[in-house]
């Protein structure tokens, strides 16, 4: 029992340590300034401009279904190539495709914060979340019922000219784009948990036990205290007491070979 | 004596070499003796198996066939000494029922082991003594027994926990 939690505690401190080493990592790629580090993933460079702010002029990043990331520019067709050659230099990818945008992340960021601080936002048990939705250049706010959609559409959308799109939440659990880095977190600390649990659950079954056996019968406990003898023990022990036949068991067997007159 | 050489001595003897019958003997008089001694638990007995087990293996005939000798001294050994048992329940089937109620642990004071043993199921007291003294493997106890390897493995070591209670209690 003693080495079950022994090695439960081992990988306990083995998880919660990974935990605690990966999440720096994260927030100090997004604090370093995104031109002068080396290039970056499609995913990377979107962490580094969440945290350091997007250029003006870009609507989001995001892969694309063919596997290549897509940078969302505004007003693309005046966008210079020189331009579009700097952005492509902060990706490691070899291929990166542009799409034009109507409204820049920091336009539709600025909405987003605007909706979740309104006030029906927050009084509201309709509303569930909001986000950016950059592979479509707008807002989406997620609502719970299909009745309060016209509501929160006729709501959000005097904020100011940007397209803001309410649908039921179900549809943002579908359509969800996954971020692999909290995945990863929610995991390990998910497994930590679990662990925990079960360290719990261990060591209510070990005092159970304990104290159960411990009032049926006492005198166990004082059995258990004492040294075990090994099985090896037990057996050189029998193996001691082999016995040996009398030298007239040979004496008779000779004689019936030999016969009586031997 | 590692198998080879029992071959060898098994093959002189078949061939009427004494000598070899006589290392033969001292190879295997004591585990017999204690084996057979062990399931009867009657010294008389004990002997006339032994002296039985050891005149099979004399008049063994030259193609006898034996690839193990050793498994065949012990199989036999347990053989006789079973019959020896069956024939001695019907003449004694009062007595008998006397000593099957001996067969309890509830009182282990003043018994040594041997007697603990002697007081084991019979199957368990066939297994241990059959590794122990004649030094089978499991392998081949639970082709002597014809019962599986792993139910020889289970009571073994179930015999051996008993023993060890009995002595942790002395």
């Amino acid at each position: 029992m003693k080495r079950i939690f022994l090695i439960l505690a081992v990988i306990l401190l083995f998880f919660s340590s990974c935990a605690h080493e990966e999440k720096p990592n994260s927030e100090s790629n997004a604090s370093s300034d995104v031109e002068t580090l080396s290039p970056y993933t499609w995913d990377g460079l979107r962490l580094a401009w969440e945290y350091g702010g997007y250029p003006e002029d870009v609507g989001g990043i995001y892969l694309g279904e063919d596997g290549v990331p897509v940078i969302v520019l505004v007003d693309l067709i005046n966008v210079s190539q020189e331009r579009k050659n700097e952005l492509v230099a902060l990706l490691r990818e070899d291929s990166v495709a542009f799409r034009n945008g109507v409204y820049s992340y920091n336009e539709l960021d600025q909405v987003l914060n605007q909706i979740q601080i309104h006030p029906d936002s927050v009084a509201s048990s309709g509303f569930v979340s909001a986000m950016v939705d950059v592979v479509n250049n707008r807002v989406l706010v997620f609502v719970k019922s299909e009745e309060q959609i016209p509501h929160y559409q006729s709501l959000f959308c005097n904020i100011s000219d940007v397209e803001v799109s309410v649908v039921l939440h179900e549809v943002f659990l579908y359509n969800m784009n996954i971020d692999n880095t909290s995945v990863r977190y929610s995991f390990s600390e998910g497994l930590i948990f679990f662990l925990i649990g079960v360290l719990f659950c261990l060591m209510c079954v070990y005092f159970f036990r304990f104290h159960y056996f411990k009032k049926l019968c006492p005198d166990v406990w004082v059995r258990t205290l004492k040294p075990r003898i090994g099985l090896s023990f037990v057996v050189r022990k029998i193996r001691d007491c082999e016995d040996h036949p009398d030298d007239h068991v040979f004496s008779e067997i000779e004689r019936k070979i030999k016969g009586p007159g031997a | 004596m590692d198998s080879e050489s029992l071959k060898v001595l098994l093959n002189a003897v078949c061939r009427g070499d004494y000598n070899a019958f006589r290392l033969l003997y001292e190879e295997f008089k004591c585990p017999v003796y204690t084996v057979a001694l062990r399931l009867l638990n009657n010294r008389s007995d004990a002997e006339e198996v032994t002296q039985d087990v050891f005149l099979k293996l004399y008049y063994l005939p030259a193609d006898h066939g034996i690839e193990n000798l050793r498994a065949w001294v012990f199989a036999v050994t347990r053989n006789l000494a079973v019959d020896r048992i069956r024939s001695r329940k019907t003449v004694e089937s009062l007595d008998s029922s006397v000593v099957e109620n001996l067969y309890s642990f509830d009182d282990y004071s003043s018994l040594d082991l041997r007697e603990v043993i002697s007081r084991l199921p019979n199957r368990d007291r066939e297994i241990l003594v059959m590794h122990i003294y004649g030094g089978l493997r499991f392998r081949e106890i639970s082709d002597i027994l014809h019962i599986p390897l792993g139910t020889v493995l289970w009571r073994y070591r179930k015999t051996l926990t008993t023993l060890r209670n009995f002595m942790e209690d002395e």
